[in-house]
């Protein structure tokens, strides 16, 4: 089973503070599921907003912004 | 920070990392035990790694700012794109091209950008941002009880921006969000600069909404400056001042004695209720209470408070007089002092000898002038039997030979006061006779000789032998007929016989 710390900090990019790291091993574990799941949340949001902007930009615009967002 | 406002603190960082995982503050009640300055933390590490997920789409949703016009941006920002991602594609924008956009969408969905903001990597982002738009984003903010994020916010902006923050504020936001804020300068600045009707209504408004927690937070952030304004609106508001609870003056006295603002202490002194000065001297110690002694307005409330200092209390200002050899403090705390608490501070050093032969005679000598000034011997006499020889000798020569006189009947008698006599010159006990027959003091001056050991009293009968004859004769004439002091009798004799 992986160390729900490690999990939390390799999520975080860094070591959380020693107060949280402290905290018990299913807390940690929730905390990271929680920060993975806004994650999550934060790529569908921004997949549709994207797509739904993309949409509404004015036709002489369209094709720049698509450029621009999408590579 | 008090308890109750780290608790406030706290449930505002609790509500902040919900926020950021899009979650009810409930689903992060494990937290509840982690330090709010750790929670800010986290709440920061939390929404650096919901940056970095997407941080290349973040940059290209910023970058559409530089191919469409700016109205269009913010049309297809406000419509499309949630504010927590809008406000990480923000602090990706070019700072003008912000400026810009901030005056293309609403002040609704700015402030909830707002709330989702990264003030450290949003900053050049948000200080570019008009103030008279940042204050309408302020006002939204308050409306909706944001505070933390109208804390951080503040933080962030510049000096200008956040003086039109803090102006949209009613004096009750301003006195809940200050304690959240982050001081610095700009805030102080701020604050020092507030006018007096400001202050006052924010101190309405601490005292209408029971805003003490708050209250005893921001004032200790407060500039000394500042907070000996308060204290003069304070006394201008007397109703509000009866109304500050004890607790919060004893609070902001430990933080003042602790950083040795005591000038800024004394401006609170005539202006908080007797409980709570009284809690405020308490926690002083010893050495605080002799340090802001010659700063304090000297009100009947501290003469009762003071008066009501327990003998540990007392010894302990004696103590620390001692210690830290506070002898110019203590002469000023001795001569405010009430005559029932001296003769109890000279008690305590009739217990206390080995202090009360620190004393240095210059003390004494203070003390003793102001005494007899007043004619209150028998203060004085109190301290005969306690103080040194060379601080006996000090009083001595402010009292003079009249008060000299006078005392010899009040005072407790021992071999140091008969040295300190002994080692007068001729031309003092020249005095004293001489006061004895001016001023007629003929009784004290036999309570004096009869206390004298036989050297002092042989001293006597030689400077009265070398007298004119007219004073002996006058003093002859008085000890026949105003004592029976068979002392005197026998000085007059012997002064006849070396005739």
């Amino acid at each position: 089973m992986a160390d729900p710390s490690s999990e939390l900090s390799a999520l975080l990019g860094c070591a959380p503070p020693p107060s949280v790291a402290a905290l018990p091993a299913d807390t940690l574990d929730r905390l990271a599921s929680q920060l993975t799941a806004a994650r999550r949340a934060q790529d569908v949001a921004l997949e549709g907003s994207i797509n739904s902007a993309l949409k509404a930009v004015p036709l002489p615009l369209r094709g720049v912004v698509k450029k621009v967002l999408l590579g | 920070m008090t308890e109750a406002m780290r608790h406030l603190d706290h449930d505002q960082q609790i509500r902040r990392i919900a926020r950021l995982l899009g979650i009810e503050p409930g689903q992060v009640a494990d937290l509840d035990a982690v330090p709010v300055a750790d929670l800010r933390v986290l709440h920061d590490q939390l929404s650096e790694s919901l940056f970095v997920a997407h941080e290349e789409s973040f940059a290209r949703v910023a970058s559409v700012s530089k191919v469409i016009p700016g109205a269009v941006a913010g049309k297809l920002a406000e419509r499309f794109l949630q504010p927590a991602l809008a406000a990480r594609a923000a602090v990706m924008l070019e700072p003008s091209k912000a400026g810009d956009l901030v005056n293309k969408v609403s002040v609704t969905y700015l402030a909830d950008i707002a709330v989702s903001l990264d003030p450290v990597r949003g900053q050049a982002v948000i200080r570019a941002i008009p103030p008279a738009r940042v204050a309408e984003v302020a006002r939204e903010l308050l409306r909706r009880d944001e505070l933390a994020a109208m804390a951080e916010f503040a933080g962030t902006v510049d000096k200008a921006a956040l003086d039109a923050a803090l102006a949209v504020a009613t004096p009750e936001q301003l006195v809940r969000v200050a304690p959240l804020l982050a001081w610095n300068d700009n805030i102080e600045e701020i604050v020092d600069e507030l006018a007096d009707e400001r202050l006052d209504a924010i101190l309405e408004a601490v005292a209408d909404e029971s805003l003490w927690v708050e209250a005893s937070v921001l004032l200790r952030r407060l500039s000394p400056e500042t907070l000996a304004r308060v204290a003069a609106r304070l006394g201008r508001l007397p109703h509000i001042a009866a109304a500050i609870p004890t607790a919060l003056v004893g609070e902001l006295a430990v933080d003042l004695f602790e950083t040795g603002e005591l000038e800024t202490m004394a401006h609170f002194v005539p202006v908080v209720p007797h409980e709570a000065l009284a809690t405020a001297l308490e926690v002083a110690g010893g050495a605080n209470l002799l340090r802001i002694a010659p700063l304090i307005e000297w009100t009947t409330a501290v003469h009762t408070i003071v008066a009501a200092l327990t003998d540990d209390h007392l010894d302990g200002v004696l103590h620390a007089m001692a210690e830290e050899a506070l002898w110019t403090e203590a002469s000023v705390l001795l001569r405010r002092l009430e005559i029932d608490t001296l003769a109890r501070v000279a008690a305590r050093l009739a217990i206390h000898r080995t202090i009360a032969d620190q004393i240095p005679a210059d003390l004494i000598r203070a003390l003793a002038t102001d005494l007899f000034a007043d004619d209150d011997l028998d203060t004085m006499a109190l301290f005969v039997p306690v103080v040194s020889g060379a601080a006996l000798t000090a009083a001595i020569e402010v009292a003079g030979a009249a008060n000299l006189l006078r005392i010899a009947p009040l005072i407790e008698w021992s071999d140091v006061v008969l040295e300190v006599l002994e080692a007068l010159p001729d031309s003092y006990l020249d005095s004293v006779l001489g006061e004895v027959v001016d001023q007629a003091l003929w009784s004290e001056g036999e309570a004096l000789v009869e206390q004298l050991d036989a050297e002092l009293r042989g001293r006597i009968v030689t400077r009265m032998a070398a007298a004119p004859s007219e004073l002996v004769d006058r003093i002859r004439a008085q000890v026949v007929a105003n004592t029976s002091s068979p002392v005197l009798g026998e000085i007059v004799a012997a002064v006849d016989a070396a005739r």
